[in-house]
């Protein structure tokens, strides 16, 4: 096995904080992006009308023209 | 030591003709690598040191591979120090622009081999001009998710154009102020304690770097980022609802929880608030 040119450098010294949102920000567009993408293949290019999270039947409602 | 995974996931794609070279941030002392304003020393086995050295004065990669050689550095090895170098923000890059496009094929041709790189590490000393510019270089790829999106659903008719173009441009401005609050809450904190933090950005990660603070210090620098920019992101839901904008409120909400999730103990802040409060427990214990 090779070995490394890196002699454990006190990697526990850092105190890094990281700002985790922005993952999760990105996360949210894509689902946002896939609820589009949805609309477009039931509704058809330009069909969907409006979509929405129907809380109550806990399910994502879209409604076509 | 064996070689570390971690520290070779993070080698940057490299193309021959980069011109690559060690901050001012860093110096070489001996057999090891100092991170001056962290107070940080690396050591180094000796080989290394050469790569370090020519890395000192500016070098291209083409010159650090033959080096390599000459000093019986493994293609391996040579990944894990470059990789280590990148997490650190200890590798500066300069790639000629006709090398650029260069680079995004090479880039695609490995992405379809299942090889993936991690992109070059931005340090700087944290004032409030490098953390907006991080804040913005962190969130470019979000905002172009949200454009695409926006435009996708603009075209397919889902809505009025007005209101997407509003509700992303809110949306984006408010998650971009939000961010820069939270960053630089975390800096004036540290800074309190006469600490030179630093802002590291790679990729879509966006942190700030400093010295050791005390457990408390540390506890409430992790506490406040978060709180602040989630603070930040309410009061704008709120006005929004108070002009009868129930989108915008919800986009607020949600920006707001989304800073609140980064106090989650496996990452980030969280990770670093609940270390500081075992610290701050042992040493009550001692």
């Amino acid at each position: 096995m090779q070995s490394s040119l890196i002699q454990t450098g006190p990697l526990s010294e850092y105190s890094a904080k990281e700002a985790g949102p922005i993952i999760i920000a990105l996360a949210f567009v894509i689902a946002m992006g896939g609820m589009v993408a949805a609309a477009i293949i039931v509704c058809g290019w330009r069909g969907a009308k409006s979509m929405g999270i129907n809380w109550v039947h806990k399910k994502i409602e879209i409604v076509c023209r | 030591m064996s070689l570390d995974e971690r520290r070779m996931r993070h080698c940057p794609l490299m193309l021959e003709s980069d011109v690559i070279w060690l901050p001012k941030d860093f110096a070489i002392s001996g057999v090891a690598l100092q991170d001056i304003p962290l107070g940080v020393t690396h050591r180094m086995r000796p080989s290394a040191v050469a790569l370090l050295f020519a890395l000192h004065d500016k070098t291209t990669y083409r010159t650090l591979l033959r080096l390599a050689r000459v000093q019986k550095i493994s293609d391996s090895q040579l990944h894990e120090l470059v990789g280590f170098l990148n997490m650190i923000g200890a590798l500066e890059r300069q790639r000629m622009s006709a090398d650029s496009l260069r680079a995004v094929g090479v880039r695609m041709h490995h992405m379809l081999l299942g090889v993936w790189y991690t992109p070059i590490a931005w340090r700087r000393p944290a004032t409030p001009l490098t953390t907006a510019l991080g804040v913005l270089r962190a969130i470019s790829i979000v905002v172009g998710a949200v454009c695409a999106v926006a435009a996708v659903a603009a075209f397919a008719g889902l809505a009025p154009i007005a209101q997407i173009a509003g509700i992303s441009l809110f949306c984006i401005t408010l998650f971009a102020g939000s961010l820069f609050v939270h960053e630089m809450v975390h800096v004036r904190v540290a800074r309190r304690r006469y600490i030179r933090p630093r802002i590291l950005q790679i990729g879509l990660r966006l942190g700030v770097i400093h010295r050791k603070l005390t457990p408390r210090r540390e506890a409430l620098s992790s506490i406040c980022g978060p709180f602040a920019g989630s603070m930040v992101s309410a009061a704008a839901g709120i006005i929004a609802l108070s002009v009868h904008a129930p989108l915008y409120g919800l986009a607020g909400a949600l920006i707001a929880l989304m800073h609140c999730l980064s106090l989650t103990p496996w990452y980030g802040d969280g990770a670093s608030f609940y270390k500081a409060l075992r610290e701050r427990k042992s040493l009550c214990n001692k």
